[in-house]
């Protein structure tokens, strides 16, 4: 068997066990909070503190509405910590997986699955603080929220390819997993996450030529009931099935050597 | 039908150890200057762990693996497990596999053992319906009792390699792939392992043994192959090679 039929088996294979890497998600939720008398509400409370800090002062500095500004981070902010964990968490993946990936015969790809449904997951809880904001002002949703399932799937893909990109690398590579962190903490200043992208008067290349813009502005809109316009789809899309292809062709090439790299 | 089969495979292992060796930094640094800038990057010690092998496994046989330690053995049984894909040659796996290589690698030490099996056996893809047959089955070899209730990190090292192995064999796998490790087991478990493994390949398995015990050998294998230096030293009958292997000191696996 060669290296590709190996791989192709197991992206394959990883497919069709997507349930089994839902359970293992919700899993590790589960034990992180092992112990603990709130358990995941504590997801929620720690980005409800932040997002009310960063208001206060953020709206004040900017001289926008309080609540207008409030409502905008509390749906930005949990996109970008989405966005974030890819950066953060995915170089570690096949790594903090050996133990498991040399015991049991299971798809290695799943184990990314797995990290990209358990960051959807605490997605979820991210937004408990917006549907608070949205309830204490009497927001109804309209059917536009609903796009964000689309949009969702989109980072889904992304996420995943550039999961597989990342964990591959950061096995061969230790440093990638801190200069990957760096890069998401520098990356948050040229995203549109506390600004607005129409408030920036110079210097516009900086959301229009960042990738994460156009991810977090997809997810965003329908969390402000508003539909993306067609082109966020268009690129997201395109770079979503570009990072894919990149990140299982790393996977591909790699999986030989792969596991003298952990 | 069940089979290994390794054709002249040969298996490299860079062997990373200081920092600098894994820099994405001193790896670029090192491609730009073709090598003159960082040399460390560029030399990352290889050691030839398998070089050459040749062997047939079919259904029934129960292979014990032989030689000193850095010999080979390790390497060759995570190539049994398609975990390491061969440099040069070629191994083809047919079957599904389970491997006790490293003793709690794989186990959730936070986890009580019932948990773990629960675990383990979605990720194995048992059943909803078969997985309660699976505990019992567990609690019945381990005889672990009350134990399977409490974190898997109070358990003794001992008991842990029951759990494994308990793990490893309750859930219906064609090829068992197994370190030495099955030693830490006390002599009671010996005994059941020794049944547990002999009703296994009743129903015509393969059994991939590293172990540095002649009894071992003789009590579970039908085969052994005596690695030294990542070759073939000699394959025979577990009483043939063991006494062979009794016989002669070895020399040291090759660094290349």
């Amino acid at each position: 068997m060669g290296t590709t039929a190996v791989a192709f088996r197991d992206l394959g294979g990883s497919l069709l066990r997507l349930p089994l890497a839902l359970w293992l998600a919700l899993d590790d939720i589960h034990g992180r909070y092992r112990r603990t008398v709130l358990g995941p509400l504590w997801i929620a409370i720690g980005q409800a503190a932040m997002i009310a800090g960063f208001a206060v002062v953020f709206s004040g500095l900017f001289g926008a509405d309080p609540m207008t500004y409030l409502i905008y981070l509390a749906a930005g902010f949990p996109v970008w910590t989405l966005i974030s964990y890819h950066f953060i968490d995915m170089p570690a993946t096949f790594v903090a997986s050996k133990g498991l990936i040399e015991s049991y015969e299971a798809p290695w790809l799943t184990q990314i699955w797995r990290r990209s449904f358990g960051y959807l997951i605490v997605f979820v809880h991210h937004l408990i603080p917006l549907a608070v904001v949205m309830a204490v002002l009497q927001i109804t949703p309209t059917v536009n929220m609903l796009l964000v399932f689309p949009a969702l799937l989109i980072v889904l893909i992304a996420g995943a390819g550039f999961g597989m990109f990342m964990a591959v690398l950061g096995a061969r590579f230790r440093d990638l997993q801190h200069a990957a962190t760096v890069a998401a903490g520098f990356l948050i200043l040229f995203t549109p996450v506390f600004w607005r992208a129409e408030q920036l008067r110079f210097n516009e290349w900086v959301y229009q030529y960042n990738p994460l813009y156009y991810f977090l502005t997809l997810v965003r809109y329908p969390l402000l009931q508003q539909a993306p316009p067609p082109e966020f789809w268009i690129i997201t899309s395109a770079i979503a099935a570009a990072l894919f292809v990149l990140g299982f062709v790393t996977f591909w090439l790699s999986r030989r050597r792969l596991f003298h790299w952990l | 039908m069940v089979a290994i089969t390794f054709d002249d495979a040969v298996v490299r292992y860079p062997v990373y150890s200081a920092g600098s060796q894994r820099s994405i930094l001193s790896a670029a640094a090192h491609r730009v200057s073709f090598g003159r800038v960082a040399r460390s990057a560029g030399r990352i010690p290889v050691v030839s762990a398998l070089n050459g092998i040749s062997i047939d496994l079919k259904e029934g046989d129960r292979l014990a693996l032989l030689g000193r330690n850095g010999s080979g053995k390790t390497t060759f049984l995570k190539t049994c497990a398609g975990l390491v894909l061969p440099d040069e040659g070629t191994v083809a796996i047919d079957g599904t596999r389970a491997t006790i290589i490293n003793p709690s690698s794989g186990l959730d030490l936070e986890k009580t053992g019932v948990e773990n099996v629960e675990y383990i056996g979605r990720l194995l893809g048992v059943r909803k319906s078969e997985r309660k047959l699976l505990l019992e089955d567990v609690a019945d070899f381990t005889e672990l009792g009350d134990f399977l209730d409490l974190p898997v990190r109070t358990y003794s090292s001992g008991m842990i390699v029951r759990l494994l192995f308990a793990l490893a064999t309750s859930i219906e796998r064609d090829i068992l792939i197994v370190d030495e490790h099955i030693g830490a087991g006390d002599a009671h478990f010996m005994d059941k392992a020794a049944a547990r493994v002999r009703s296994m390949f009743s129903r015509a398995k393969i059994l991939v043994l590293a172990t540095h015990s002649g009894d071992v050998a003789e009590q579970l294998c039908t085969r052994a192959l005596w690695l030294d230096g990542g070759k073939t030293v000699m394959e025979g009958t577990p009483t043939q090679v063991w006494n062979a292997y009794l016989d002669q000191r070895p020399t040291l696996g090759a660094v290349a």
